[in-house]
């Protein structure tokens, strides 16, 4: 019954489908962390009190990050289909979805970089200031290193969203096991590839939650 | 070695203007312990703060070695930090650091190869007494030893100035013992000048040669530890005095027992009178009975000091003779009145 059960299933797409999901999560995930980092670090230094304090733009970029934080995903890739053409000449396939998928997670992962930074000690900062460090030897010596356990946590929990997030841009025409599952499972009234799709995506998001707990417990030593 | 000109601070809050430092002059010699002290909220932080400049002065001038601090900036600034060693009362260390890489790290800012600081790091680790720590985290070690690595870290750039924000507040009695030691044993190997700020009179008897006593901004009173600990001229300066020399009780809840006969007598001693047996001596000059009450002797850098209550009996006129001859030795008698 199981070897009739799972004939329907084309498995040569479905293994595409898979490495084009982890293609797109991965990507997105990498450029996220760079992207929401350094958004993240910007809205942390500029803030009050801190060594960049400059309010206009502390505002503006928190400004920035709320807007693309609030608007749902699905209509995000609608509103960024100009801007996405415009950059890979299509709006088709795996590619065509990271920019959507970045510009989505990157301010979500951003707001958890700078909760993650004020939760360093600012005694740490002042003794390196005592020591002579310069503003780049901090961020890049005390701020990030010091912050690190909570930007790996941080970024786990947006890689999983980005999974979820690659799977909604499949609907559009991304590519994926989420445009696999609409498509040849959903539109075709084929189960089995559905079901199927949503173990690989579990799987996937368990793996990942797996490591980024692994390795925030290796680097946390306070 | 440093100066302090006129140096005031103020803070602006949205409805008062708070006076930190109110022009404070002071001047710390080269390889001298020198002690501030003062309770919370005197502004001996914000004091030791312009010393680095981590706040900025209002008016007023710091200048270590013949460089103003004050008028210091960027690069120039940040180079003149590395001379000058900071201790915290929470240590402040980097807690994904081990010990070794917490040491290394002003070795790092400074700009230092691989290899000298490796070296570097083991000899600091030696000097702090933390052999076989050099691997632990922060978070596995002690108050004590996580105190050891700030003061081993704050040495690291071979600084000529150690300044020390409460260093040893948050240990206990013992701990606190064991880093003053530590301190004494660096000024005098190193012969590093060392500014100190505590609310604790002990640590000051226990290290410092100068100290300043400052209330709400300015220094009320300055001098040799020792001098001040026997002459203390401003109301706050005798209360922390009193904290450490006199005994547990105050000089009047001393019981009188009208029964007694004779005077009650405090005696206070300066330098190493403190050593000498005066009271065998009182005993076999002159036809009176000492009884000793109670007493107390602390020791600071510069000799020994302490205060004594007796009961002396025997006829007045031995007793005045007995007292001649102990302020002859430059021992103050004071007759304390019946209550």
């Amino acid at each position: 019954m199981l070897n009739t059960w799972m004939e329907e299933i084309n498995w040569e797409n479905m293994w595409v489908a898979t490495w084009e999901t982890l293609f797109m999560s991965l990507i997105a995930v990498a450029a996220t962390f760079l992207l929401g980092t350094i958004l993240g670090v910007l809205l942390y230094l500029t803030d009050k009190g801190n060594m960049w304090e400059n309010k206009p733009v502390h505002t503006v970029t928190a400004a920035v990050v709320n807007i693309f934080r609030s608007i749902p995903f699905i209509i995000l890739i609608i509103l960024l289909i100009p801007f996405t053409t415009f950059l890979l000449g299509t709006m088709l396939g795996p590619s065509a979805a990271l920019p959507a998928l970045i510009i989505g997670a990157a301010p979500f992962y951003a707001r958890l970089v700078e909760i993650g930074l004020r939760e360093v000690d600012k005694g740490v900062i002042e003794a390196s200031q005592a020591m002579g460090a310069s503003q780049w030897q901090i961020i890049q010596k005390v701020l990030l290193p010091e912050a690190l356990p909570s930007l790996i946590s941080g970024i786990t929990v947006t890689g999983i969203t980005l999974v979820s997030y690659t799977a909604m841009a499949g609907v559009v025409g991304g590519g994926g096991l989420g445009n696999l599952a609409y498509q040849e499972g959903f539109q075709r009234s084929n189960n089995e590839v559905v079901f199927v799709a949503t173990v690989l995506i579990l799987v996937i998001v368990f793996i990942l939650q797996w490591i980024g707990d692994v390795w925030t417990r290796q680097i946390d030593k306070r | 070695m440093i100066q302090l000109k006129g140096l005031s601070k103020a803070f602006q809050t949205k409805t008062q203007t708070v006076t930190a430092v109110d022009n404070v002059s002071i001047s710390i010699d080269e390889g001298e312990i020198f002690g501030i002290i003062g309770y919370s909220g005197a502004g001996k932080s914000t004091l030791v703060r312009l010393l680095n400049k981590l706040e900025t002065a209002t008016s007023g001038e710091v200048t270590i070695e013949g460089e103003s601090i004050t008028s210091l900036k960027g690069q120039s600034l940040r180079s003149a930090r590395q001379e000058i060693g900071m201790v915290f009362q929470h240590f402040n260390l980097l807690w994904s650091r081990t010990v070794a890489e917490n040491i290394a790290f002003p070795l790092e800012i400074a700009k230092q190869s691989k290899q000298e600081r490796s070296k570097r790091v083991q000899e600091l680790v030696n000097l702090v007494g933390l052999e076989g720590r050099e691997d632990s985290y922060p978070s596995q070690l002690s108050g004590g030893q996580k105190q050891r690595v700030g003061i081993a870290r704050a040495l690291a750039n071979n600084p000529k100035v150690l300044l020390c924000d409460e260093a040893t507040s948050a240990l206990d009695p013992k701990t606190t013992d064991s880093i003053l030691a530590l301190l004494t044993d660096i000024n005098k190997k190193l012969g590093l000048t060392i500014v100190l700020i505590t609310h604790e009179m002990h640590v000051i008897r226990k290290i410092c040669h100068r100290v300043a006593v400052m209330e709400s901004g300015r220094v009320v009173e300055e001098g040799p530890v020792l001098q001040v600990f026997r002459n203390p001229r401003e109301h706050m300066t005798k209360e922390f005095v009193r904290q450490i020399t006199e005994p547990e009780e105050d000089a009047s809840e001393i019981v009188f027992n009208e029964e007694e006969t004779g005077v009650v007598v405090q005696l206070k001693f300066l330098e190493n009178k403190a050593e000498q047996p005066f009271i065998s001596k009182v005993i076999r000059q002159f036809d009176v009975d000492v009884n000793i009450i109670q007493g107390k002797i602390s020791q600071t850098q510069r000799g020994s000091y302490g205060s004594l209550f007796i009961r002396i009996k025997g006829s007045s006129e031995e007793i005045d003779k007995a007292l001649a001859y102990l302020r002859e030795e430059e021992i103050e008698a004071e007759v304390m009145e019946r209550a």
